[in-house]
This record gives structure tokens, C-alpha cells and sequence, in this order.
């Protein structure tokens, strides 16, 4: 009976005490689609909030569809958490992050740092740590008021655009991940917006488009890369899935273009440590097949299909080449993530020695490329 | 529970009032006294202001008289004066002749098949009232009984509530004959044993048990035998009355027996080592011990192919997740976890609960009360009416609700599917339990979220596996776990696979199957 008795007065409490403490209607919540950060006067922080309107949304349901089916709403304040409390002052309902899947962040403030918004982003209960981070030339509220095309929403079509696989996906945490591990620096995704016809005199309306990525050394912003060159580092981070490479051939063979299909690449990057001198190996293969050739070459043909493949070889090394380059040369930011292999390759000499002055040495280390390249397919024609 | 055992005292002490209140008929243990005259004024007594209490007198050899007592309606007239009047009338060619005719040489003459022979005046009134015919002979200390009953009834009919597209279409009747007859003829065996019992001081409805002897387990018949026994109720008008007697846990909204029309799934179980109880007057047969998973099988999963059956059956726990929480997990992710919908999904739904005045909660209570009532009209009204009232119930619930924005599409949705599930078990009382504990879980979700339906979800386990149904546990074989039976809980097996009864209640004799080994 006493145990009864105490499982009763168990249960009335723990409904009647914790019961409803957040509940919140359906109804009552604004609806965040997309978050932008920019840095506005110096040092303050302006927050970028792209809100649904549900009621315009969704047509059919409540009657008229007029009006725009987002609201943006922005606020200043030394943190994000600051600038979000004084939007809130602005709006009827609660503000609700979970439903956001993308994260725009502004140049300027990229090159100030960004720790503090990811940190927010992720210690924060309510915005999710699997939305997509991307980085801006200009001002993140541009993109954020910017229409949309397809969907209701236009950041459902940001986040539909990373998730293709054009580019890099790059969560929030990928980012703090790269960020928080020594021997790799973060990148993300770079976004813009484009014309969306090109070369024609109409005056036709802007898209977003994913264009690049922004190159990161510790929190902060030192430069961009732009799509051609983010193939290389696809390349080299083993995450090429899709992509078509143009080969041309010399004019003494005929000239004209071939064009192949990536089938499948992978990429092994491998540290060698000999009398004290670091050199990077990194194996590239590739299978190809054709879908273009405006050539004169037969490629039927087992003497010319390898020569394809020597020209498709040089031109991959080509391209990791140039981006290996400007990563050291130009930007000395490791997003190969060459720290890591050593590490994981050499953890006694990288502890003694390459921890602390990896910058140094990243900028000084030998890459060599051996790339392989198979043409498998040649297409269905003569 | 504490607070159950206490009423359940209580009602005890109510017992020994009930009983001295109840009417029975005493005093009739005295032995017929021979005199005719007598005997007769006393009977006759005895049934005074019943209209349909019948006699005739006959005289036999113009030296003995005779008469036949009997109950209008109960007993068979054609019959009775073929069998009965007819030879006694014409018995002068057939009687010995000797000085003195006794009641025995009646045996002779009737051409009854039954005839049995009483002594006293207890006898001779159940007789009657049981609707047997009553031959009182002058001088005679004993009398014979004839049956030769038969009465109006309903023939046998396709069960109504357990309906099945392949399978046997014979459904039980109110007569008990009947209804045993039928489970004989599916059993051609010695081991299927009935017996029969009385219950209800006034009705004196006649129940029978029924098992395989050799399968059934000793101390479950006689569990059965002896919670039979200890009913003391004035009347019994259905097996429903028993269920509540004999149940457990008569608290709990589990069915702890089963109900059945269907004469093949009482066979069904029998071979399973269960004990089945046939009351008269109701064509609902009685299954105890029994499981939550056979609750949840129909007959015509044994009909079926197996591989459609297992997906069947799978559909059917599926959808009684659904019947159970489909509405609580919506009103706990509309109103405490918007961040698990897909991001079109919340717009929708914001959308649509946009002009909505209530919480999602008093909504759900609001339509899911509504479709109750619709059920409980439809279900009511004869059946031409019937129709009109989900007609209406369907424009004005459904459609003009949410056209006037007082209710939101989702919800009627919600409601739909989920009044839809609540229908998918062939267990009638298991789907009041399910329909009921839906409430306490809008309860749980509305209060406490996702936390408040876990919590609802991990009380109902608990009381489930505490219960028992004639000792046996209510959800074997998963607690406790035996993993041959689960050869028919999830999925169905094909017959040459399930080759043991299950181990709950059929122990006694496992094999099921001549030979042990497999088809394949």
C-alpha cells in the first residue's frame, strides 16, 4: 500500500511539475530556414533570420497565397546569441532553429573568425549540427533575401544545391571537426549568386549557385578557391564522385576534344619519411569512360586508348598540381588534411616534431602525383 | 492495484447479503408420495400462474390412470404424442397381464429414446423446467422423465464478428447442443471430454467444459472446474456474465479469455492444450488460458498461405502501434518535438493548424471523442439508419470541420488511420483496451512529449507481463521467452514446421506433428 501510495504521488508530481514546461503549439513557433551572419560596423554582429510564413506556403489549405512565402528579419549584437534575443523582441512567435539546414556566414566576418558561430551553432541545444556551412563573397543577407525558383523556400534550395554532389557537402560539424583536429584546416562550401542566362542581352534574374570553397587557417578566412580548382580538391580528398574531364588532343594527331566521364577515383595520399625529410605521395586512379569525342583518333584502337589515358593522367596531375600549389604556396593552409596522414603514418615524429611548426613545414613538403588513368567505355558509336 | 483489492474485498463482503436475498426453490428433497392426486395438487402448486405449465391424464386399461406433465413450447407435441400418448392410449394390447402395472412396464411401451427415472419432487420440476415431458403413474413411487424437447432457435449462421473470406462459415448458435455438437464432429475422439455444470440459482443455464484429455493440463481444468463452481449469481444470460467471474485480474483492460463464435478456433485451441466453456443461451464459447498474441491471431491465418499470413500479421502489429500511439506521437511532435518532422512536413502542418483556435490536444480529444460516438450510433441504430450517420458523420466531422478551421486536415487524417487500425483485431475486446489506453496516451504525449508515451508504453509492458490468465503468463512465449513457439506469434509457420503445442499450456503432450522431421 505505502509503495502504492508513493508511485501515486510519483506520477501526479511528475506530470503536474514537468508536465508541459515546453510545450509550445505548431503554431506558435517562427520557423528559421536559414541563418546569416555578417560583420557590421566594426565589431558587431548582425544575425540574418530567413522565416516561413506557412500560411503563404502552402496553398489550398487556408485560402490566398499572396504575399512572399518567407520573411527575413535581422538584428545586431555582440554575439549571435545577442543578436538572436534581440530579434526576438521583434517577433510574435518563438523563434525556432531546428528546421534550419543552412548556416551563410559573410566575408568579413569569416576573416574575423568564426569559432564563436560555430560554437554557438553546435553548444547551443536547437540549431542542428548536420546543417550545411557556407561562406560568402559580400554579404550573407543578400543571398538569404534572394528568391527562390523551385521550392516554397529558397533556403530548401541552398541546402538541395550542397547536397548534390558538384561540390563539397560541408556540415557544421565536418567544419568543427576539421577545425578542432590538428594537420587539417577547414574549408566550406562557397556560395553566390548568378546570372542565370549567360552571354544573352534578356535581363534575367539571379540564382544561387554553389561556387567554389572558401579556404580557412585556424577560424579565420584567407581565401578562396574557385570550382575548377575545388575539382582538384576533391581529388585529393578522395570524394570525387561525379565529374567529366576534357582532354585535347594536339593539333599534329588532328586535334579536337575528347571528353570522359569519371566512373570511379580514388586517391591515396602517402607520407614518406626518409633521413629526416618529409616527401607526400599521392596515388591517383582513375576509370573513365568516354561520351564525347570530336577527334579524328580511332578509338578502337588499344594504341590510342592508352594515349588518351597518358593525357587524361597529365591533365588530373595538372589539376591537383595547381591547387597543391596555391594550398601551400599562396593561402599555407593544410585542407588536404597532409597533416593527418603523417600523423596517423608517423605519430612519434609528428608529436616530437611536426605538431608545432606543421604551418612551416606544410608549405616545404615535396608532393609528388602518380596519376593513373583507364579508359574503360568508349561509348555505344564508331 | 492495492486500490482494486480493496473493492475487490469489498464485494466479497457483499457476498453472504447477495446470497440471502437470491430466490431459490427449497424444500422439494421429499420423494413423490404415490398418490397421484396428491402429488399432482403439489406440482400443480408449484407452477401456479405459469400459463405455459401443460397436463394431460390418461387412462390406462380403464384401471390406471396416468398424466403427463410438460411445459407449453419446451417440448416437441408432435413428437411427444407419437411417442409418449400414442402408446400409452394404445397400451391395453401390450401390457402384461397381470393383476398389478407398474411404472416400469411403461419403459417398455414408450418408444422414446430418452427416458430416465426420478424419485423425488426436485427431480421432477428441473425435469420439467428443463423442458422434459413427466409420466406420474397412481400408486407409483417414482416417475419417468421423457426428452422429447425441442424448441425455437436460430439455425446455424456465418459468426458475425469474427467473419473470414476462407475458412469454415459456421458460427455458434444459442443452443448449446448444438454448439457441442459441432466441436464433436470437428474432434471424432474419446479424449474431447464435456462436462457439464449448472449455474445461476434461478437460471440454471447449463454450461459445459470441454478439453482434450491427455493435452489439457490437469491443474488448469481443474482451475477451470473450481472458479466455475464458486459463481453464485441468480441468472446468466450470456458467457459474458462468467468472463468477469473467472477472469484474473478482473481490472485490467486486457481480455484475459478469449470469446469466439467460431466452433473451428475453439477446436483450434483445444488442440493447443486449452479448456473451452460452452454456455447455453449464447453463442459465444469461452477460451481460457489465453495469450496476448493469440488475441491478436485470426482463425483464417491458419486457412491462408503462410508467407501472406506472416505479412498479415505484420500489418497488424504494425497497425496496432498505430492504433495505440499514432495520435499521441502527433500531438507530441507538433507540440513539444517540431524538430523531428521534414521541413515541408511542419509547414503543412503549421499551415493547416494555422487558423486552429485549440491545442493540438483538445483537437485530437475532440475528434477522437467524435469518432467514438459515431462508432458507438453506427453500431446502434438499425442498420438502415446506420448508414446516414457516417454519411453525416463523414461530411460533417471530416470536411466541414476543417473547411470551418475548427479541426486540422492532419488531425482527420490522424483520426482516420488510426479508427481504421483500431478495427484490424480480431479480438473485439482487445480493441476496447487498445481504444481506451489511446486516451492515456494523449494524456502521456500532451503532458510530457515523446518522454510521457515512453513512459505509457513502458507501464502498459509492465502490467502486461505481470498478467496472467489462469496462471498461465499473458505474453509467453516472449516473457517468458520460448523460442520454438514463436513459430505462430509474428509470423505463421507452415503446418509441417510448428511441430509442438505451445509449451504454456500444452507440456503435457508437445508432439504435434507424427514425425519430427521437416519437409525440407
Amino acid at each position: 500500500m505505502k509503495v502504492m501510495r508513493m508511485l501515486l504521488i510519483w506520477g501526479i508530481t511528475l506530470i503536474m511539475l514537468a508536465g508541459c514546461w515546453n510545450r509550445v503549439e505548431i503554431n506558435d513557433i517562427a520557423i528559421v530556414t536559414a541563418i546569416g551572419l555578417d560583420l557590421v560596423e566594426e565589431d558587431q554582429l548582425r544575425l540574418t533570420l530567413q522565416v516561413a510564413v506557412p500560411s503563404k506556403l502552402v496553398t489550398g489549405t487556408t485560402g490566398g497565397s499572396s504575399g512572399k512565402s518567407t520573411i527575413v528579419i535581422s538584428e545586431t549584437g555582440a554575439s549571435v546569441s545577442e543578436a538572436y534575443r534581440n530579434i526576438q523582441g521583434k517577433l510574435s512567435r518563438r523563434i525556432f532553429f531546428s528546421q534550419s539546414r543552412v548556416l551563410l556566414i559573410g566575408e568579413d566576418l569569416a576573416k574575423k573568425g568564426v569559432f564563436h558561430i560555430v560554437d554557438f551553432h553546435t553548444r547551443y541545444a536547437e540549431p542542428r549540427i548536420n546543417s550545411f556551412i557556407m561562406f560568402t563573397k559580400g554579404k550573407a543577407s543578400k543571398i538569404i533575401n534572394s528568391m527562390p525558383k523551385f521550392e516554397g523556400v529558397s533556403a530548401e534550395e541552398m541546402r538541395e544545391l550542397a547536397k548534390m554532389s558538384v561540390g563539397f557537402k560541408i556540415y557544421v560539424r565536418d567544419f568543427l571537426n576539421m577545425l578542432l583536429t590538428e594537420g587539417i584546416e577547414p574549408f566550406a562550401s562557397q556560395f553566390t549568386l548568378k546570372p542565370l542566362e549567360v552571354n544573352t542581352k534578356n535581363k534575367s534574374g539571379e540564382a544561387q549557385a554553389v561556387n567554389g570553397i572558401a579556404v580557412f587557417k585556424g577560424d579565420k578566412l584567407v581565401g578562396w578557391m574557385d570550382e575548377v580548382e575545388t575539382r582538384g580538391l576533391l581529388w585529393l580528398r578522395n570524394e570525387i564522385k561525379t565529374g567529366v574531364i576534357t582532354v585535347n588532343i594536339p593539333e599534329e594527331k588532328g586535334g579536337g576534344n575528347i571528353s570522359m566521364e569519371i566512373v570511379r577515383g580514388e586517391t591515396n595520399i602517402v607520407p614518406i619519411l626518409k633521413r629526416g625529410e618529409l616527401k607526400l605521395d599521392v596515388d591517383v586512379v582513375t576509370e573513365l569512360s568516354v561520351i564525347e569525342n570530336d577527334s579524328k583518333l580511332n578509338l578502337f584502337d588499344t594504341k590510342v586508348i592508352e594515349e588518351i589515358q597518358t593525357y587524361a593522367e597529365e591533365k588530373i596531375s595538372k589539376r591537383i598540381e595547381m591547387i597543391v600549389e596555391k594550398a601551400q604556396k599562396e593561402y599555407e593552409s593544410d585542407i588536404f588534411g597532409f597533416g593527418q596522414s603523417v600523423y596517423k603514418k608517423y605519430p612519434k615524429e609528428w608529436n616530437t616534431h611536426y605538431k608545432e611548426n606543421w604551418e612551416n613545414e606544410f608549405a616545404q613538403t615535396k608532393v609528388a602525383i602518380h596519376s593513373k588513368a583507364f579508359v574503360r567505355r568508349i561509348g555505344l558509336i564508331k | 492495484m492495492k486500490i482494486f483489492r480493496q473493492m475487490k474485498r469489498l464485494s466479497a463482503k457483499n457476498k453472504p447479503h447477495m446470497k440471502e436475498q437470491s430466490v431459490q426453490e427449497q424444500g422439494n428433497n421429499e420423494g413423490l408420495t404415490g398418490n397421484l392426486e396428491e402429488d399432482f395438487q403439489r406440482i400443480k402448486q408449484l407452477f401456479e400462474g405459469a400459463a405455459d405449465f401443460a397436463y394431460r391424464e390418461i387412462e390406462i386399461n380403464a384401471a390406471y390412470s396416468a398424466l403427463i406433465l410438460y411445459l407449453n413450447g419446451l417440448v416437441n407435441v408432435e413428437r411427444m404424442e407419437l411417442h409418449v400418448i400414442h402408446p400409452l392410449v394404445k397400451a391395453n394390447e401390450k401390457l402384461p397381464r397381470r393383476a398389478e402395472i407398474t411404472i416400469d412396464d411403461m419403459k417398455g411401451i414408450l418408444s422414446s429414446a430418452q427416458v430416465k427415472q426420478g424419485t423425488t419432487f426436485q427431480e421432477v420440476i428441473d425435469q420439467i423446467l428443463a423442458g422434459g415431458t413427466i409420466l406420474l403413474m397412481n400408486g407409483s413411487k417414482s416417475a419417468l422423465f421423457i426428452s422429447e424437447q425441442s424448441w425455437e432457435q436460430r439455425s446455424v449462421d456465418e459468426p458475425v464478428s469474427e467473419a473470414v473470406v476462407l475458412g469454415p462459415r459456421e458460427g455458434f448458435t444459442e443452443n448449446i447442443r448444438t454448439n457441442g455438437s459441432m466441436i464433436r464432429r470437428r474432434l471424432k475422439t474419446t479424449k474431447l471430454k464435456f462436462e457439464y455444470m449448472k449455474l445461476g440459482s434461478l437460471s440454471q443455464t447449463e454450461v459445459m467444459i470441454t478439453y482434450l484429455e491427455d493435452i489439457a493440463q490437469h491443474s488448469i481444468v481443474e482451475e477451470v472446474r473450481s472458479r466455475l463452481n464458486r459463481i453464485e449469481i441468480d441468472a446468466i444470460e450470456d458467457s459474458g456474465y462468467i468472463v468477469e467471474f473467472i477472469e484474473d485480474q478482473p481490472f485490467s483492460l486486457f481480455p484475459q479469455v478469449l470469446q469466439t463464435e467460431r466452433p473451428d478456433r475453439v477446436v483450434g485451441n483445444l488442440l493447443e492444450g486449452k479448456v473451452g466453456i460452452l454456455v447455453a443461451n449464447s453463442p459465444f464459447a469461452l477460451i481460457v488460458p489465453v495469450t496476448f498474441f493469440e488475441m491478436m491471431n485470426s482463425p483464417e491465418d491458419y486457412y491462408g498461405r503462410f508467407i501472406i499470413t506472416s505479412f498479415i500479421r505484420f500489418i497488424r502489429y504494425l497497425f496496432l502501434a498505430v492504433a495505440l500511439l499514432f495520435p499521441s506521437i502527433y500531438i507530441a511532435v507538433t507540440t513539444f518535438h517540431h524538430e523531428l518532422l521534414p521541413t515541408n512536413l511542419i509547414f503543412s502542418v503549421a499551415a493547416s493548424r494555422e487558423k486552429v483556435p485549440f491545442p493540438a490536444v483538445v483537437e485530437a480529444l475532440l475528434m477522437e471523442i467524435t469518432f467514438e460516438a459515431l462508432r458507438e450510433a453506427g453500431l446502434r441504430l438499425p442498420r438502415p439508419i446506420g448508414s446516414t450517420v457516417s454519411i453525416v458523420g463523414a461530411l460533417v466531422v471530416g470536411q466541414a470541420a476543417v473547411e470551418a478551421g475548427i479541426v486540422s486536415a492532419p488531425l482527420v487524417i490522424v483520426v482516420a488511420t488510426t479508427g481504421i487500425a483500431s478495427f484490424m483485431f480480431p479480438s473485439y475486446p482487445l480493441t476496447g483496451a487498445i481504444r481506451l489506453l489511446r486516451f492515456f496516451m494523449i494524456f502521456l504525449a500532451a503532458t510530457l512529449g515523446f518522454y510521457g508515451i515512453l513512459l505509457g508504453i513502458f507501464f502498459i509492458s509492465v502490467h502486461l507481463v505481470k498478467l496472467r490468465s489462469f496462471g498461465v503468463p499473458y505474453m509467453a512465449p516472449i516473457a517468458p521467452f520460448h523460442f520454438n513457439n514463436l513459430k505462430d506469434i509474428f509470423i505463421r509457420a507452415p503446418w509441417w514446421k510448428i511441430n509442438e503445442r505451445p509449451h504454456e499450456t500444452g507440456k503435457r503432450n508437445l508432439k504435434r506433428l507424427s514425425s519430427r522431421k521437416p519437409k525440407y
